[in-house]
């Protein structure tokens, strides 16, 4: 029990890392990320919706994973955003868009295409990981419970 | 438990954040005028996705100058003129098909 709950709690210090440190990236260097994302295989008019979108919901799951309440939903949040960016090296690497782009955010930056992949994929491992080892833990009693058949007869 | 659990975090927030900052660039190269070789000369390269991008490549896509003498690697990838996948006004140049009725 003891073992699950260390493995959960590292699981999710390794997402915060990664997502934290992936969000605070951007936003330190603002301009070299919309730039990078104007360099991306996807319309341009989506950039100013994705600049923002990508590092807060990156900063969102980061604090859905401290809190114990909201965790399984930080790891299924983790599972989509991480499943998407696998998917997005994948395409890539089979050259399914018109021209392979630049990878962007921070060191991350200095990876190549098939690197990003094994990265991505290692996270998305611990996403998944981290959400079945949760959803196996005992369910916490919430302070109000609902009533049940008997209580309202 | 809980003591541990919140040592992993802190560490875990501190090591992200302060690391964010190590790695931050210093200069930004990209905010000063672009250049691209043409195995001659160093042209400006105009307006990053309007006029050019750089493809995935490890040959200087990109060089900057202080002072107009020597030139620097600024973007690496290879030089592609034009916008990659935007099409700015489809209008403004009709296919051949469209034009002939």
């Amino acid at each position: 029990m003891l073992r699950r709950q260390l493995l959960l709690e590292s699981i999710s210090a390794l997402l915060i890392l990664l997502f934290l440190y992936a969000s605070m990236s951007k936003f330190l260097d603002f301009r070299t990320f919309y730039h990078d994302l104007n360099n991306q295989p996807f319309p341009h008019s989506w950039t100013p919706f994705l600049v923002w979108f990508i590092p807060l919901t990156e900063i969102a799951l980061s604090l859905m994973l401290i809190f114990e309440r909201t965790r399984l939903s930080g790891f299924y949040g983790s599972l989509v955003l991480m499943g998407l960016f696998t998917i997005y090296a994948i395409a890539i690497l089979l050259n399914f868009f018109a021209y392979v782009p630049c990878s962007c955010g921070g060191v991350i930056k200095h990876l190549t295409w098939p690197q990003h992949l094994v990265l991505n994929l290692f996270f998305l491992g611990l996403s998944l990981s981290g959400a079945l080892i949760q959803r196996k833990k005992p369910f916490k009693q919430p302070f109000i419970t609902a009533p049940t058949k008997q209580s309202l007869v | 438990m809980k003591k541990m659990k919140w040592t992993l975090m802190s560490l875990a927030i501190i090591i992200s954040v302060c690391g964010a900052f190590v790695t931050r660039p210093k200069f930004d190269c990209t905010q000063a005028t672009q250049y691209y070789f043409t195995g001659g000369a160093y042209m400006p390269a105009g307006t990053y996705g309007v006029n050019y991008i750089c493809e995935a490549g490890t040959t200087t896509c990109t060089y900057y100058t202080t002072n107009g003498i020597t030139f620097f690697t600024c973007q690496i990838g290879s030089y592609t003129p034009g916008g990659g996948l935007t099409v700015k006004n489809p209008e403004a140049n009709p296919s051949p098909s469209n034009s002939s009725h």
